[in-house]
C-alpha cells in the first residue's frame, strides 16, 4: 500500500494509545505493551489493565490481549489500547 | 394526587357503575371477573375476560382501536353445544403468572373502532353470558362484586402501560419481587437507578453517603435546578424523591457500605456495585461473595491522549455468581486512584456513565433470562478507541 511506511528489517512500529512505538520483536507480549502505556505499573497485582488490539498479523487479528499472552504484530500498524477501569 | 382511573375516565366509571367486577393490572390490562359462559357440557361456569388498556396516566385512551380480548377460563361453549366462535388459541401471561388461554376479536357492530372501552367490554362479555343467559336467563357478569382496585400492590405509581401496550408484561414481570440494591450513587449509579426504576421491582435500596453537588449534575439523568445544587442535600435522598414520583419500594441510605456494614446487602436479590475501586470495594465484594451473592460491577476508565486534546476510554460491567467468582475476580481492579497519579485521571463523561449503566442493567436482565442469549458472558467491555465490544465469551 502507498500509505505503508518503510520500516527498517529489525523493527516494527506500533500504535499503543495513539502513539506510535517501534519495537523490535514482532512477537508483543501483555507486559511489554502495558509497559509503554503506563511505565513501571505492569507487576502491581492490584491493577488490572485491558489490552485490546486490532489489525495484528496473527489469528484473530483483533481481540483482548491477556496478562501472560502475546500476539503478533504487522511490520506496522498493528494498533493497542490499554486502560484501567476504575471509577463508576 | 393518587392514581385513580376510575374516577378519571367515564368509560371505567360507567363499567364500575354497570355492576363489572373489574380489575386494573399494574401491567396495564383490565380483567373483568365472573363472567359467565357455558363449558363444554353446557354447564354454567365463570371466567375472566382481559383487555389490553391503554392509558395515559390515569385517562383510557379512545376510541379503542384494539378488538381483541382474551379469556381466562375453559373453552367456552354455546347454548347448542357449538365451541364459541370467534375464538383462537392464545396464551398471554399476566405479570402475575395468570395466563389468559384464548383470545376472541369481536369488531365493533356500529363502528370501525370501539368508542371507548364501556363499549368494547360490555360487547365482549355480552358475546359470552348471552350464550350462559339461553339456559339461566338471570346469569350476568353485573355481580357489583368488589372491583380489584389492587394498587397497592403495584410497582409503580401508575400502570406500565407501555408493557401491556407491547405484550412484554410477562417478560418484564421476572424481575417482579425482586429486592435490589445500588451502591454508588455516582454517574453511572445514577443512570442504573434510571433504569432499574422503571422495572417492575418490588425495591430499589440506594447507598451512598455523598452529597449532590454541581459536577454531579452533568453526568447523571434528568436536569438538576441551581436551587436543586445549592440544596446540597444527599444524593440518595434526591434520587429516592425524584424516583419515587414513578416508582415505588424505593429507600434510602445515605452512607457508604464497607466491610463494617457490608451484612446489610444479606436481603437483596440483586446488587449494582457503582462506586470506585480499592480497598473498600474489595471488602464488599468479599462479603457479598461470602453471603452467595449475584451481583454486577460497572466501571470506566477515561485518560487524555498524549497530547491532551483527545479521550481515550474503556467502559466494562463484569457479573459474579455463585458458580462463576473466577472472572469478575481477574477482571475488576481493585487498586486504588491515587492523586499523583499521572496516567490516571478521573475523568467522567455523561455518555459514558449512561452506557455504563445500561450495560450492567442489561446484564441483570439477561441473568434473568428477559433477552435470548446464545452463550451467556460475565463481562462485557467498550473500547472507544477501537470502537470493540469484548467479552468473555
Amino acid at each position: 500500500m502507498s500509505t505503508e511506511e518503510v520500516v527498517a528489517a529489525d523493527q516494527y512500529k506500533i500504535v499503543v494509545d495513539t502513539i506510535e512505538q517501534t519495537i523490535h520483536d514482532p512477537e508483543v507480549t501483555w507486559k511489554h505493551v502495558v509497559d509503554l502505556a503506563y511505565p513501571g505499573q505492569a507487576d502491581d497485582p492490584q491493577l488490572v489493565f485491558k489490552v485490546h488490539f486490532e489489525d495484528a498479523k496473527g489469528d484473530p487479528s483483533s481481540g483482548t490481549l491477556v496478562k501472560g499472552n502475546h500476539v503478533t504484530v504487522k511490520k506496522s500498524g498493528t494498533t493497542f489500547s490499554v486502560l484501567r477501569s476504575v471509577v463508576s | 394526587m393518587s392514581f385513580d382511573p376510575w374516577s378519571h375516565s367515564s368509560d371505567l366509571q360507567r363499567l364500575v357503575a354497570a355492576g363489572y367486577e373489574l380489575e386494573l393490572t399494574g401491567d396495564g390490562y383490565l380483567l373483568v371477573s365472573n363472567v359467565p359462559y357455558l363449558d363444554e357440557s353446557r354447564g354454567i361456569q365463570r371466567g375472566i375476560l382481559v383487555s389490553k388498556l391503554e392509558m395515559n396516566g390515569d385517562e383510557t385512551v379512545n376510541p379503542v382501536d384494539d378488538h381483541v380480548a382474551f379469556f381466562i377460563g375453559s373453552v367456552p361453549h354455546r347454548w347448542n353445544g357449538e365451541k364459541m366462535t370467534p375464538l383462537a388459541d392464545a396464551s398471554l401471561t399476566l405479570a402475575d403468572g395468570r395466563v389468559a388461554t384464548f383470545s376472541m376479536s369481536l369488531k365493533s357492530p356500529t363502528n370501525v373502532r370501539y368508542n371507548d372501552y364501556f363499549e368494547k367490554i360490555v360487547y365482549h362479555v355480552e358475546n359470552l353470558e348471552s350464550e350462559a343467559q339461553q339456559l339461566q336467563p338471570d346469569v350476568s357478569a353485573k355481580t357489583f362484586g368488589t372491583c380489584v382496585i389492587r394498587n397497592d400492590d403495584w410497582p409503580f405509581e401508575y400502570a406500565d402501560t407501555a408493557s401491556g401496550r407491547a405484550g412484554i408484561g410477562a417478560i418484564n414481570g421476572r424481575v417482579a419481587n425482586q429486592r435490589i440494591a445500588i451502591i454508588g450513587l455516582g454517574g453511572t449509579g445514577s443512570y442504573i437507578l434510571d433504569l432499574v426504576a422503571k422495572c417492575p421491582v418490588a425495591a430499589i435500596h440506594l447507598y451512598d453517603g455523598d452529597r449532590f453537588s454541581s459536577h454531579n449534575a452533568f453526568r447523571s439523568p434528568g436536569a438538576a435546578s441551581l436551587d436543586d445544587v445549592r440544596a446540597g442535600g444527599f444524593k440518595a435522598e434526591r434520587y429516592a424523591n425524584i424516583y419515587s414520583k414513578m416508582k415505588r419500594g424505593i429507600e434510602v441510605h445515605a452512607y457508604d457500605i464497607d466491610e463494617s456494614n457490608v451484612s446489610e446487602l444479606a436481603p437483596f436479590d440483586f446488587i449494582f456495585l457503582a462506586m470506585e475501586g480499592g480497598v473498600r470495594k474489595q471488602a464488599i465484594v468479599n462479603g457479598l461473595e461470602s453471603m452467595g451473592k449475584t451481583f454486577v460491577n460497572a466501571s470506566l476508565g477515561v485518560k487524555k491522549t498524549s497530547n491532551g486534546d483527545q479521550l481515550l476510554s474503556i467502559v466494562e460491567v463484569n457479573g459474579s455468581t455463585i458458580e462463576n467468582r473466577v472472572i469478575f475476580r481477574q477482571s475488576v481492579d481493585f487498586g486504588e486512584i491515587r492523586d499523583d497519579d499521572i496516567y490516571m485521571e478521573n475523568i467522567q463523561v455523561a455518555e459514558l456513565n449512561s452506557i455504563n449503566a445500561a450495560m450492567a442493567v442489561l446484564w441483570w436482565k439477561k441473568l434473568n433470562g428477559m433477552y435470548a442469549s446464545s452463550k451467556p458472558s460475565l463481562s462485557m467491555l467498550i473500547d472507544t478507541y477501537l470502537d470493540g465490544l469484548y467479552t468473555d465469551r
